[in-house]
């Protein structure tokens, strides 16, 4: 067979048998590491709820983040419920702070509306005093417990912008998600 | 001034070699003779800053799509052999000296955890195209700074008296041990 | 070929860590605990069982010109199977071990006895040689985390990889005021391979000298 015919066939079959392997693994552990996903996120979500709470994973296809909203660090959207009632939707988000480090936090907006939930889960590199900021009250304050059409534009802090914005960019794009394809 | 920031803490302060332990089999190997370190660090500038690029753009416009980010180390490690291999053949034909000089090291660049580690870092850190940027060039230059830096400590040492079990890697990497100490003093900087 | 001489080769003599300087970048990294320790040596001794024996099996019939392509390609294909099978059954485990998982590719032995021996050799050596390599890798990084973890933290254990919340042991052993907290650092990861290496070089030349006295007497 002609050289030129079999080194690439040769390469082709590789990579195709290799490609069918990796889907195939693929297909049966997927679901299994969604539930890894929610397991590892139930403890920070239990500690904004109190009481039993159920959490599932939204996988609504319609409900699935788009390019913009995953590039302003959205990661998930969880349903946490307690006896048949949502008590909130759940969105983790990622983001970059300063000096490159990731902040990874949960915000939780109640069936009708409301901010209901906030914790920073891990947070790194972030300079104590400034980028921490995001984890103080004087923060989350500003739209915790309060309704979202009412909270138009959180406040920067002095001094802690280039932390901050990130994660108000984030909350903004789980407020518009939220508005767009949940709320009634 | 945020992206110097960044890219300050990523040569200094998290040096890929010193704090991220990436890149070290060169590290330890290339760093005998400083011009050879030089030139082994400009190549991996090169490299690591042309696949952190072509990598992130394969991910977001190709794999994402398809939704097939699972076949990622599949190509990124094509990309990165298929670039050292455009690399090798540049070299030969223009700087062939340099090209004799890395010898094997050369095409090992394919195997430096810190090429195929920054092509995922971008990925998992979800950094946007500006921050893959800065990252993709400053960590190649913390590397070239911390293996150059490392080969003049090391020709020093070849004329001193070491103790023989010592001698070679072993005491090539006590010293980057203090490097390392040395350099968590940047902690502060950034 | 002595199947047993393949097996203990990479154990002692070509101990991919601590002789032939392969794989020193995990072996640095995530050295700080037994469990990442025992955890990376089985990935890497699973993925090297795997790849040595696909590359075995396909080695008359991949032609010479794309050979390294095709070998990368496998051992890529396997370590993202690994990757993708610990992320779903062995959660904590991947997480700790972070980005060192797909970087399993890059690393120098598996590519290296891909090369060198699977190329060459039948199956059956192939897998001895992987096995070999393997545990020899392990236990260069078991060496590794069991000084950083014990002098850096003071309390040696083992969990369940499985089901973190099983922990098989724990011995509490340096009281927490006395522990040298710069073993969980880069520093002290650096010192004690620095030291490791010795030690073993001293070993090898002792056991050299030991060897030519004998040929010596033996004249």
């Amino acid at each position: 067979m002609n050289k030129f015919i079999k080194l690439p066939l040769y390469l082709a079959i590789v990579g195709a048998l290799t490609t069918a392997a990796l889907a195939t693994v693929h297909q049966f552990t997927a679901p299994i590491i969604a539930e890894n996903i929610i397991k590892a996120e139930e403890a920070a979500l239990q500690e904004l709820f109190e009481g039993a709470i159920s959490v599932v994973l939204d996988e609504e296809p319609e409900h699935k983040f788009d390019k913009n909203e995953e590039k302003s660090g959205l990661v998930s959207l969880f349903i946490v419920s307690q006896d048949d009632t949502i008590l909130g939707y759940v969105y983790k988000s990622s983001v970059v702070g300063y000096k490159g480090g990731v902040i990874t936090f949960l915000i939780s907006i109640s069936p009708d509306g409301v901010y209901n939930g906030y914790k920073v889960v891990t947070m790194q590199d972030q300079t104590s005093g400034i980028g921490t900021k995001v984890a103080d009250a004087d923060f989350y304050e500003q739209f915790l417990d309060k309704e979202i059409t009412s909270v138009s534009e959180i406040v920067k802090l002095d001094g802690a912008t280039i932390t901050t914005q990130p994660v108000v960019d984030a909350i903004k794009a789980a407020t518009q998600h939220f508005s767009a394809h949940i709320k009634q | 001034m945020e992206l110097f920031g960044f890219a300050i803490s990523f040569i200094l302060v998290k040096n890929i070699v010193l704090t991220q332990f990436l890149g070290i089999c060169p590290f330890l190997g290339v760093s005998k003779d400083s011009k050879n370190a030089l030139g082994m660090g400009l190549a991996v500038i090169f490299v690591i800053f042309m696949s952190g690029i072509v990598t992130y753009g394969i991910y977001h416009l190709v794999l994402i799509p398809l939704e097939i980010p699972y076949m990622r180390l599949l190509t990124f490690i094509l990309v990165i052999a298929s670039l050292v291999q455009f690399v090798e053949m540049v070299l030969k034909r223009f700087i062939p000296s340099l090209y004799s000089a890395l010898g094997i090291y050369l095409p090992l660049i394919t195997t430096n955890c810190a090429v195929l580690g920054v092509a995922l870092a971008n990925i998992d850190q979800g950094f946007n195209f500006t921050q893959t940027l800065v990252y993709s060039l400053s960590v190649p230059i913390g590397y070239l700074i911390a293996i150059y830096l490392f080969s003049t400590i090391r020709e020093r040492l070849e004329l001193s008296d070491i103790p023989t079990p010592f001698k070679g890697n072993s005491i090539a990497l006590i010293m980057a041990a203090l490097m390392a100490l040395a350099f968590t003093g940047f902690a502060g900087i950034a | 070929m002595d199947k047993k001489k393949v097996f203990i080769a990479g154990i002692t003599k070509e101990n991919p860590v601590l002789m032939m300087f392969l794989g020193m970048c995990p072996a640095l990294a995530i050295t700080t605990s037994i469990d990442n320790g025992i955890g990376m040596g089985l990935a890497v001794i699973i993925v090297l069982l795997l790849t040595n024996s696909i590359i075995s099996l396909i080695r008359n019939t991949v032609p010479n010109e794309i050979r390294i392509p095709v070998y990368i390609i496998i051992i890529a294909a396997v370590v993202s199977i690994i990757e993708m099978l610990m992320q779903a059954y062995t959660p904590q485990l991947s997480t700790s071990l972070g980005i060192f998982i797909p970087l399993i590719v890059v690393n120098c032995i598996i590519l290296g006895r891909a090369e060198a021996f699977a190329s060459k050799n039948n199956i059956l050596n192939s897998m001895i040689d992987a096995l070999g390599m393997g545990l020899g890798f392990t236990l260069g990084i078991f060496l590794m985390s069991f000084v950083r973890q014990l002098l850096g933290t003071g309390v040696l254990n083992l969990h369940n990889m499985f089901d973190s919340s099983v922990v098989f042991f724990q011995f509490n052993i340096i009281p927490k005021d006395f522990v040298i907290d710069i073993f969980t650092q880069p520093t002290g990861a650096f010192l004690t391979l620095g030291f490791l290496v010795a030690i073993v070089n001293a070993i090898t030349s002792a056991v050299k000298k030991h060897q030519a006295n004998k040929k010596v007497e033996a004249k």
